[in-house]
């Protein structure tokens, strides 16, 4: 038997935007539930929705960057279903008009190009964040109406490596357009896989993966999923068509449930939002894309914003950064010394990759609990792509930091121990100071930053 | 024209998440009924079938778009002041079960 | 001395020359809704009004600002920040909106002083007045309690013939304003869709929901318009073409003009009464030098009106009201999981004609049926569109009896089909104008054993000027304005 895998890929990105594709409440992260609502995202009667600006120029952007057509004609329809994080009972979507059809993206698999087509790209909006608790759920809208487009591709890729190049791609090119943060793990990215198994030119039925939570996951999820489809079919069964998950820690795919026969979600056109016409200034707007949003840190020189403002990866960093009010003095120095060096010599296809992990490094570095020694130490091992950053720390040790009540006593024993020393600099000589310091460094053993130790113990001998 | 069964007619009012009894199916069927008989008498419409659906009273597009600025936005009190039970700002609702 | 049967212009005067204040005013509304027996009233604004009133009493008179002191009803399908807003629905009882619909701000804005939320057919879904939670509203011309009033805006027709209030706000998806309009002597009046915006009208079928209002004159309805209309930020549908002055666009001039008589829709009158009045109207408008022209456009596509309107309105209805759970807002029922709890939130809590709409329309709408019935229902609205688009580029307006009857008595309380096959043209055609969006008005016509009959005029598209100008003509031949049912 001749066997072909045939996969296609629906994949949905958050929109980078101040506030929501239909009302204009914040879309800002973390704040308390329920508290980032307009009258819109939770079905108030008589609420109406107003289409954001921004939300489309982001996909004017991507139907640009992906070759596809666009329609100049902005229309919505409602996709009609009942459930619990679907506050209007409808989702407003572009079922019958999608802003974008019939693009391609070409990418690079073992130095050889492969085009993927890709179907259509549409606008829409996320739900509500459900928890569901033992005996309850709990609803929070404050995610409901977030913008959102889809990208669904037309069914050209063949296997696992494939697909997670051209997320990856997607990914980046999302990312430097301003798009969306697309990060898979946080959900601004998600990603829908179909594998079905061609067999002697005859087409299986389609299995659907959900859930999936990184790039190389979806590579091994596919890769598993084929594998699996195969023994199926050369055992002599077929292949059911149903819901699957990866589980990461087994390498294979798990049920989830039955595909139900085709759930028909009477589409029609919305009335409530006029068709809107995509004039050229917006068109241009959309793709004169270094006019967006613009990194500003006021102690930087001109020329270094100007650097970070031209490189797709900086820019994206510092951006995520000056949102995260973690754009100090401290951070950025070690963003463009460190970063900037592995960027200029492998590009950012790591440091996409290590993203979270850094920016917890990042934070961490920020709120002094590890040391500049430390943080170096532990952004290497990362980019090795040893292990996550909280192993790296239990690793390393660096978990346990001194504080500086800790730090003031090892100083303090340090100076009665060491007394001809304090004598000796009391009385003027340099040299006694670093033979101090050095006694010092011994006992904190790497785990608090030279600089504070020289502050603190200048501070005490002045005391003293 | 396909004929709809009760049991379509039943159907849909479940997927519409409630319930109709056998006295409102009954009268259901028979309005269902008219409808057809209704959709048969619009195809002596001469040329009806030629003409693009109509979704808007008449030609409508506009060019306006929201700037990208946060407004209007609910208080969470007021967000949640109509909520059936609320618990630490999140609505409470009984078990999904699908 | 009853002032709140005059119409705003005399209430208005009567204000400027300080022979009544606001406070008089709503004191009156609230002593004839406490002895009302039309069942017209979802919520009474006690003591919001008084506090209202009592402060503009204190205040000088606005003389620029005819709506300055003057209570007004609005149907309770319109949002009302803190006030209860039900539509009229059992699921919706005790509901608070957080916000408020730009109609209702708009007045407010202007110092008119809002006196009560009024009754609909449930959603504002049916013509009897008689589907909402609370059960029927009467007919104020009617003593013996037998007739309806219309719907769906019932409760505001209701409270605006009764003279409580000389106006008050309602919808019309179908003719919801202008068909009860007919049956109670008022004025009833629905802009071009667009002119108005629906931001806070519950949306019940997007594409075919207008503002409306009932008035007691001509005059009045331009000066509403002045007020109401214009373009909102806040509605993508609504226009931005400019606004006029529509009352002193009103002019008293002999321009003569040309309305068109559908021929099917005449030749299906059956009342003597009502077809005398019309055409002798029809002889008079012809005597004062203006046109008229019988226009044919075939029975099938006349009798396609209602069907269209029928199929288009349960299609959107069955989504519009789909945010209806329990959870947000409204009544909430308790159970061991969502799907139970949903189940018993929307059976419980619609009626059961309004569900089997929901059915009705969502059968239309399933992907194996949508051409043939909802595609199909939306093509027959662009050739009815079309057809009346010609119709009324060669003529300056439509003009026919509002209704065939006077106000029908109420049937028993068994169900019944809410859509007949059978359904008379001259009962269901109005409903061409929502198809449409054009702009349609009705007037008080006559009267058949003392139950009022009126007639209604329809013109093109953002014609407003020309159709007020036109309803002033027939205003002024009908002799028939300010009627109030004492």
């Amino acid at each position: 038997m001749k066997y072909e895998a045939i996969i296609g890929l629906e994949i949905h990105l958050q929109l980078l935007s101040e506030s929501k594709l239909f009302s204009g409440a914040p879309t800002t992260f973390g704040k308390a539930p329920n508290s980032n609502v307009g009258l819109i995202d939770m079905a108030f009667p008589g609420a109406m929705p107003i289409l954001n600006k921004k939300c489309v120029v982001s996909a004017i952007r991507m139907v640009n960057a992906l070759h596809m057509e666009l329609d100049r004609l902005i229309r919505f329809d409602r996709k009609n279903y009942f459930y619990s994080d679907l506050a209007k009972g409808y989702q407003l979507t572009q079922f019958f008009h999608p802003i974008g059809r019939n693009g391609h993206l070409a990418i690079n698999v073992n130095d050889s190009i492969k085009i993927i087509r890709i179907n259509h790209l549409h606008i829409e909006e996320d739900s509500a964040k459900q928890i569901h608790a033992k005996d309850k759920t709990l609803l929070d809208f404050n995610r409901a109406g977030m913008g959102l487009i889809e990208i669904v591709t037309d069914p050209d890729i063949r296997n696992g490596k494939e697909a997670r190049i051209f997320l990856e791609d997607i990914r980046d090119i999302a990312v430097s357009l301003g798009v969306s943060n697309g990060r898979l793990q946080e959900g601004s990215m998600r990603v829908d896989v179909n594998v079905s198994l061609k067999v002697d030119g005859v087409n299986g039925e389609i299995v659907e993966l959900k859930n999936l939570n990184g790039f190389k996951n979806v590579e091994k999820a596919i890769t598993s999923e084929i594998k699996r489809q195969k023994e199926i079919v050369s055992s002599g069964k077929s292949v059911k068509p149903e819901t699957r998950r990866y589980d990461e820690t087994k390498n294979e795919t798990v049920f989830m449930r039955k595909k139900n026969t085709k759930i028909d979600y009477n589409y029609f056109a919305d009335g409530n939002i006029a068709p809107i016409r995509i004039s050229q200034e917006l068109i241009d707007e959309a793709l004169n894309y270094k006019a967006a949003k613009k990194v500003k840190i006021d102690f930087l020189l001109p020329e270094t914003i100007d650097e970070i403002n031209n490189d797709p990866y900086l820019f994206r960093l510092f951006s995520i950064l000056q949102d995260e009010s973690l754009a100090t003095l401290k951070v950025s120095n070690f963003v463009l010394t460190r970063v900037r060096n592995e960027i200029k010599r492998h590009g950012s296809g790591k440091l996409l990759e290590i993203e979270d992990d850094l920016l917890s490094l990042l934070r961490i570095y920020d709120e002094e609990e590890i040391t500049y020694k430390q943080a170096s130490i532990l952004y290497k091992q990362l980019l090795e792509g040893k292990a996550s950053l909280d192993s790296l720390l239990e690793e390393n040790g660096f978990s346990n930091n001194l504080d500086n009540k800790e730090l003031s006593s090892i100083i303090d024993e340090i100076l009665v121990e060491y007394n001809t020393a304090v004598q000796d600099y009391r009385a003027g000589k340099d040299k006694a100071l670093n033979y101090l310091l050095g006694q010092i460094y011994k006992e904190t053993k790497n785990k608090v930053d030279s600089l504070k130790i020289k502050d603190m113990l200048l501070m005490k001998l002045e005391e003293k | 024209m396909k004929i709809v069964s009760q049991k379509t007619l039943l159907e849909a009012a479940h997927n519409l998440m409630f319930d109709i009894d056998e006295v409102e199916l009954e009268v259901l069927t028979e309005e269902y009924a008219d409808l057809l008989e209704a959709i048969e008498q619009m195809k002596s419409i001469p040329n009806i079938d030629h003409v693009k659906p109509m979704v808007f009273p008449y030609e409508l597009v506009t060019d306006y778009l929201r700037e990208d600025v946060v407004a209007s936005c609910l208080s969470q009190e007021e967000a949640l002041k109509n909520a059936s039970k609320v618990e630490d700002g999140q609505i409470v609702i009984p078990k999904v079960v699908r | 001395m009853d002032y709140l049967s005059k119409n705003i212009y005399e209430i208005h005067e009567a204000l400027v020359n300080k022979k009544v204040t606001p406070l008089d005013l709503v004191k009156e509304a609230l002593e004839k809704i406490k002895k009302d027996t039309n069942n017209a009233f979802e919520y009474v604004y006690e003591k919001e009004a008084l506090k209202l009133a009592e402060e503009l009493s204190k205040q000088e008179v606005e003389v620029d600002n005819p709506l300055w002191g003057i209570p007004f009803a609005i149907k309770d399908n319109f949002s009302t920040k803190d006030i209860p807003t039900t539509g009229s629905s059992k699921l919706l009882e005790g509901y608070r909106p957080p916000f408020d619909a730009e109609v209702y701000a708009r007045l407010l804005n202007k110092k008119a002083i809002p006196i009560a939320k009024t009754t609909l057919d449930e959603l504002a879904m049916g013509g009897t007045g008689s589907s909402g939670h609370l059960g029927k509203t009467y007919n104020p011309w009617d003593e013996s309690k037998t007739r309806m009033i219309g719907g769906s805006s019932c409760g505001s027709a209701a409270a605006c013939a009764a003279g409580i209030v000389p106006f008050a706000i309602g919808s019309d998806t179908g003719d919801s304003v202008r068909k009860p309009a007919s049956y109670s002597a008022l004025v009833g009046f629905k802009p071009t869709w667009g002119k108005i915006s629906r931001f806070g009208l519950f949306t019940f079928a997007a594409s075919l929901d207008h503002v409306a209002y009932f008035t007691k004159n001509v005059k009045d309805s331009a000066l509403l318009l002045n007020v109401l209309g214009g373009h909102d930020d806040k509605d993508t549908t609504s226009s931005s073409l400019p606004m006029e002055d529509y009352v002193s666009e009103i002019k008293d001039n002999s321009q003569p003009y040309t309305f068109a008589v559908i021929k099917e829709i005449y030749d299906d009158l059956k009342d003597a009464t009502i077809k005398r009045a019309f055409d002798s109207l029809i002889s008079e408008l012809k005597q004062k030098g203006h046109k008229i022209n019988t226009v044919s456009i075939g029975l099938p596509l006349v009798s396609a009106i209602y069907s269209a309107y029928y199929i288009l309105s349960s299609a959107e209805a069955t989504s519009s009201n789909a945010n209806l759970d329990g959870i947000k807002f409204g009544t909430y029922k308790d159970a061991d999981t969502y799907e139970e709890m949903l189940f018993k939130v929307r059976t419980e809590g619609f009626s059961d004609r309004i569900r089997r709409r929901f059915v009705i329309g969502s059968i239309s709408l399933l992907e194996e049926n949508q051409e043939e019935i909802y595609l199909r229902a939306l093509r027959c609205r662009r050739m009815i569109v079309e057809t009346f688009n010609k119709v009324l580029e060669s003529n300056d307006a439509v003009i026919l009896p509002a209704s065939p009857t006077v106000a029908p008595l109420f049937g028993d309380d068994t169900p019944k089909k809410s859509f007949n096959k059978d359904a008379s043209v001259s009962d269901n055609y109005l409903a061409f104008a929502n198809l449409g969006g054009y702009p349609s008005i009705t007037l008080p016509l006559g009267f058949e054993d003392n139950m009022p009959f009126g007639v209604n005029i329809t013109s093109h598209h953002f014609t407003e000027s020309k159709l007020l100008n036109i309803a002033q003509r027939v205003e002024d031949i009908t002799g028939l304005k300010d009627l109030t049912k004492k």
